[in-house]
């Protein structure tokens, strides 16, 4: 069996680092393809997230099956890519994230919801995120993503309790989450255009703490407007005038 | 609905064994009661009551799937 992972990170040695981690292997176990070289980008602006295929070579069959046991051996001082490998310090530690039981759990909330979806999960910058496909999307994705937001909430929570770690799970439904970041710069845009041609403040409806942020973000260096938030509770508004 | 609460509860506790769910079929609603042991309260609630809401909210979802509306009552 061929094992490969693809991984994403802010430069190609975390990405190299993290899909050693994650297959168990060292450097000279693998092959490492750079599907994308990666931006860094202006204070978080333009990057672009460095992408390598990591694929294990045939002959180390017994590294995969250590890799599949659940823990892994972590090399402290793993050589970057493009590096000769130097002399390296074995250390047993347990595995940071673990996909198999996130999904397992998601798999049977979903169920017992009597929902029926897909599950695809991949790790990226260490974390798990799962995005659900299937024919009810609508309902589990819910009012605003409330029911989305309950969801993720839940699974790392059990998730937790169950690997007494801190999880940050990231769960999705039909990349909602995804189309909700795009649709909400293009509110953010949009009333910009309008603060600026009428002068006055412009509100948003009351949104969650995390499209405010995407809001507050996408409008931060803004020459002609300024944002902020106004109002009680979960829900507020964010407030766009001109400077 | 019963198998979500407990399915998510049971995980959730350090008391699984005490976890008890009852339901209570009523004509449009079903009322899902929720025992815990006493130390495992502040779970089930979670801070600000986070926790519960999680809970209403995926049982709303199941409830609409089902046709069905599904409240939970924390039993103390």
């Amino acid at each position: 069996m061929e094992r490969s992972v693809e991984m994403e990170a802010r430069t190609l040695e975390e990405a190299t680092s993290n899909a050693l981690r994650t297959l168990g292997a060292s450097r000279e176990d693998v092959e490492i393809k750079v599907l994308d070289d990666g931006k860094a980008g202006f204070l978080g602006f333009g990057s672009r997230l460095a992408k390598i295929r990591v694929t294990m070579k045939k002959n180390r069959k017994a590294m995969d099956v250590a890799a599949t046991e659940g823990a892994v051996e972590v090399r402290e001082n793993e050589s970057p890519a493009g590096e000769a490998p130097r002399e390296e310090t074995k250390e047993r530690v347990e595995v940071e994230a673990d996909p198999e039981l996130a999904n397992e759990l998601l798999s049977g909330l979903i169920d017992r919801m009597n929902m029926e979806g897909t599950i695809e999960s991949r790790i990226r910058e260490e974390r798990i995120h799962m995005n659900v496909v299937g024919k009810d999307s609508g309902i589990l994705i819910g009012k605003g993503g409330q029911t989305l937001e309950a969801i993720q909430y839940l699974i790392n929570l059990m998730y937790s309790k169950r690997t007494k770690s801190r999880a940050g799970i990231i769960v999705d439904v039909e990349e909602y989450k995804v189309r909700r970041e795009k649709k909400l710069q293009a509110i953010a845009l949009e009333a910009r255009n309008k603060v600026m041609k009428s002068k006055k403040p412009f509100s948003t409806s009351p949104l969650s703490s995390q499209d405010r942020r995407i809001i507050h973000i996408t409008l931060q260096n803004d020459r002609e407007v300024k944002t902020v938030s106004r109002g009680d509770g979960v829900l507020k508004k964010v407030i766009i005038l001109p400077k | 609905m019963k198998e979500l609460i407990i399915y998510v509860v049971k995980a959730l506790v350090d008391r699984p064994d005490e976890v008890d769910v009852q339901e209570v079929q009523g004509e449009k609603t079903t009322v899902i009661e929720l025992k815990v042991a006493q130390e495992d309260l502040g779970k089930v609630i979670g801070k600000q009551g986070r926790t519960a809401r999680a809970l209403r909210t995926i049982l709303n979802a199941a409830g609409t799937k089902m046709g069905k509306r599904c409240v939970l009552e924390i039993i103390e």
